[in-house]
């Protein structure tokens, strides 16, 4: 609950809370239609050529994947710890919560940054060196679905990195944030971890079973 | 509070199962159904962190709309279009049969 | 200024220019929408006075063939993503929202102001996209012309287009959440007047419809400037998917349109027929099941282009099913009239224009929503009149029903009824004048965004083109007597009409925060005695 006023359309805080935790899922339901709208080109190419888009797919780094699933997972239990802390007003605990998804945040783009290196190395990047002639067209269409979606999820990320840096600072301040906007941020960085989930199995866990 | 907390981590490591499962379970031979597994697991890993970790399990009817909507309208999205992709079929006219027939090299793609 | 109690208005709290342009005003972010979407609705008029000019005569005579491409797509995304789109939610919605369900802003006022910015910048974009010398791959961007061969400047006009779909998302989550939140206390959601329910709906198209587009439009970007081919064939791409993609937003986005403007004539006829709706409960469900049911009917814009046969089966009965909805709304319209007692002020004139020409519109969707007829009328003139129906004789006109009747709310001022009355009349024949030929045209064959056409087609496109003059005049007149009511117009009182609703209830123009005491809402809208006597929502605030 906030310990501010309420803004002056609002007659209480808990409906100031209650339109914020609203505003904030309308949207991340439009994050849903906009991710997913590359998932739908995603689908028309993988119903259409599935054998070609299993053998791209194999060239995925499945450990740096799966590691980097983990890192965002833990930096998810790290951002709902530091809501409770707010909420307890426990601040240098949920400073430290905070500084510590962000932490992980930066690490997983690290590691996808080291991922995308390697991709480069093997002539993997369409637009610049892809080697169509190698690994055919099909191919550099899932490779340009591969980092269309990290590339976009990863800018939601370091948008998320920022506003949870900021929270983190801002706890330990004269002014600390509200629970709710704790919360709020929250829901948003969840969001890109949702996102996440269900990248990875399309893109690394594909045409894994031969 | 501990209880809380205890919720979230505990909610933590579910995940982290779930995540050695569906990366093991790719590497099983299940041919299709591979492909099933991995997005049936993805939606329990969401749907965890949907329910606990956005705290959808304590959020009124309402906010659950709302955060179903984004998804079902997606798969209206998903549905409709793989409506057209699944049923169509590849229809011929003379003269690609003939050149498929007959193909002779360096013939342009298209 | 208002004289004698003193009181503040919306209008006259701060004049300076810093107070508009950094307002956090519903009522005065609406008025800085009217001012841009009324410029860029002139400025697509001007491209469609160009094209009606250019097809007077058979040959090219007036631009190259060229020029006249980019003609008629200036046209179109000027006139859907700058004026439509905008317009009734924008300008009428973020007016009148807060005030018909009692509250003092939207949920978000910076959203709000943030969101005209967007719509400015975006606007201003595609504008220098135009005068640099504009586009030439119709509004519809179909690869792999855009991607591949068009030589106009689409990059930037769709940068322009991309930023104001953000300020679309943000004006719909801000109503859906007000909408949630903000009622005055007895506003229950069967009380509510059909225009927020309107609004309602049009807000979770915007919402949920949107984001596609702007992941479409990236893609298509990213095919143009790096080369690699997503919908290109010699990849093994499909330019069937940019179709799909583009009208899983698009289709929902023709209802974004219409939907407001239903929901203005809903506001409208009970008033001017001094008389309960008829069917409330199905006039607000029906206005859900249009715009939930019109995501499922896309693919009817792509029968013929190689979309599978059975998903088009599925598409063309669907759409059927969409029609059902808005037909239903027109008997309820018609049915609250019957032993009505009508007046016909100016606002009901465009009503029954509207419903007159969404009907003809709406039925000449059917036609096309038959697979075998669209077959032959697809790509011509049948299309362009059927959605010139809706969009300008359904759309449009109830766009000007709303302005006329909540102009003296707005501004405190009453515009000459004379003048209205003739205007809407005369946009009612011109607007025949020049889209009923179009029908015919397209039967005939006439293809669509074609410049030059057999002489045998001549006389329907003269009639046409004369229509659109008149149709001008229609446009232009409110232009000027709207300029003389703000300046010498008679005041307006309260409740000009006499009408239900709670905005109704608070002075004209309405002071800062809508209302000096929160309303408490009592009954449900539309509330008529037997002797036509508004029976108000809530006692006077």
């Amino acid at each position: 609950m906030s310990e501010q006023p309420p803004a002056f359309q609002f007659a209480t805080a808990a409906q100031q809370d209650e339109a914020s935790t609203l505003g904030m899922w309308t949207f991340l339901a439009t994050e849903v239609l906009f991710f997913g709208a590359l998932l739908a080109g995603y689908s028309a190419y993988r119903i259409t050529h599935p054998a070609e888009f299993a053998e791209a797919a194999r060239h995925t780094k499945i450990v740096l994947g799966t590691a980097n699933t983990a890192v965002l997972l833990t930096s998810s239990a790290f951002i709902a710890t530091a809501v409770e802390m707010t909420n307890a007003g426990r601040r240098r605990a949920a400073a430290l919560c905070l500084a510590l998804t962000a932490a992980l945040g930066i690490a997983f783009i690290a590691i996808k940054g080291w991922e995308y290196s390697l991709e480069y190395g093997e002539h993997l990047v369409p637009a610049l060196n892809f080697d169509a002639d190698r690994y055919g067209g099909i191919a550099q269409l899932f490779f340009l679905f591969y980092f269309f979606a990290t590339g976009l999820h990863a800018l939601h990320l370091a948008i998320g990195i920022a506003l949870v840096g900021g929270l983190a600072g801002k706890s330990v301040s004269d002014r600390p944030p509200e629970t709710i906007t704790v919360r709020m941020i929250g829901l948003y960085w969840h969001f890109v971890d949702v996102v996440w989930i269900f990248l990875f199995p399309l893109i690394y866990l594909v045409g894994r079973n031969q | 509070m501990s209880e809380a907390l205890k919720r979230i981590w505990l909610c933590w490591a579910a995940l982290l199962v779930l995540l050695a499962a569906t990366t093991g379970a790719a590497f099983l031979p299940l041919g299709g159904f591979n492909a099933f597994v991995a997005l049936a697991i993805a939606v329990c890993k969401a749907l965890l962190v949907l329910i606990v970790f956005m705290e959808l399990r304590r959020s009124s009817g309402l906010v659950r709309a709302f955060a179903v909507a984004g998804f079902f309208w997606l798969l209206i999205l998903l549905t409709l279009t793989s409506a057209d992709y699944l049923t169509r079929r590849d229809t011929t006219v003379p003269w690609q049969a003939e050149r498929d027939a007959h193909p002779s090299a360096g013939s342009e793609a298209l | 200024m208002m004289h004698g109690s003193g009181t503040e208005t919306y209008l006259n709290a701060g004049t300076s220019l810093r107070s508009w342009l950094l307002t956090t005003d519903h009522k005065r972010i609406a008025l800085l929408y009217f001012a841009s979407i009324t410029f860029f609705f002139f400025v697509g008029g001007i491209a469609a006075t160009m094209i009606r000019l250019e097809l007077v005569t058979p040959a090219g005579d007036l631009v190259s063939a060229d020029g006249y491409n980019r003609l008629f797509t200036m046209h179109g995304i000027i006139m859907v993503w700058f004026f439509l789109i905008p317009s009734i939610p924008a300008t009428l919605g973020n007016f009148m929202v807060p005030m018909m369900i009692g509250a003092r802003d939207l949920a978000f006022p910076r959203l709000n102001l943030l969101s005209w910015y967007l719509y400015i910048i975006g606007g201003l974009i595609t504008l220098t996209a135009l005068l640099l010398g504009g586009v030439d791959t119709g509004w519809t961007f179909y690869e792999p012309f855009s991607t591949a061969y068009s030589n106009g400047y689409v990059v930037l006009t769709i940068l322009g287009i991309f930023i104001s779909g953000f300020s679309s998302v943000l004006t719909g989550l801000n109503f859906i959440v007000t909408i949630h939140k903000l009622r005055a206390p007895g506003l229950t959601w069967y009380r509510l007047p059909v225009f927020i329910w309107s609004t309602y709906s049009t807000s979770l198209i915007l919402v949920l419809a949107t984001p596609v587009l702007a992941m479409t439009l990236l893609m298509l970007t990213a095919e143009r400037v790096l080369h690699v081919g997503i919908f290109d064939p010699a990849l093994g791409g499909d330019p069937l998917l940019f179709q799909h993609m583009f009208w899983f937003y698009s289709h929902p986005a023709v209802y974004i349109m219409i939907l407001p403007s239903m929901g203005v004539v809903s506001e409208i006829v009970p008033c001017f027929a001094r008389k309960s709706l008829f069917g409330y409960k199905f006039v607000v469900w029906c206005s859900i099941a249009i715009g939930a049911i019109g995501f499922l009917v896309w693919g009817h814009h792509m029968f013929v282009s190689g979309q599978s046969l059975y998903a088009s089966i599925v598409f063309s009965f669907l759409t059927y099913a969409v029609a059902v909805p808005s037909a239903i709304k027109v008997f309820n319209w018609v049915a609250t009239m019957h032993k009505g007692w009508i007046h016909f002020d100016a606002p009901m004139l465009y009503a029954f224009g509207f419903i007159g020409l969404f009907t003809m519109g709406g039925i000449t969707g059917l036609f096309l929503a038959a697979l075998a007829v669209d077959v032959h009328v697809t790509d011509t003139y049948f299309v362009v009149a059927h959605f010139h129906y809706i969009m300008v004789g359904g759309a449009v006109m109830g766009y000007f029903g709303g302005l006329h009747y909540w102009w003296p709310k707005i501004t405190g001022r009453l515009y000459p009824e004379y003048w209205a009355r003739f205007a809407a009349i005369l946009t009612f024949f011109g607007f025949n004048l020049t889209f009923f030929p179009q029908y015919v045209l397209g039967v005939l064959g006439m293809p669509r965004r074609y410049q030059v056409y057999p002489p045998e087609f001549q006389i329907w496109h003269v009639l046409s083109s004369a229509g659109a003059s008149i149709l001008a005049v229609g446009y232009a007149l409110p232009l000027f007597y709207f300029a003389w009511s703000i300046l010498k117009g008679p005041r307006a009182p309260a409740n000009q009409w006499n009408a239900t609703g709670l905005e109704w209830l608070t002075r004209s123009p309405p002071p800062p925060h809508n209302f000096s005491t929160t309303p408490e809402v009592v009954r449900g809208p539309y509330c008529y005695d037997l002797d036509g006597n508004p029976q108000p929502q809530a006692a006077h605030v």
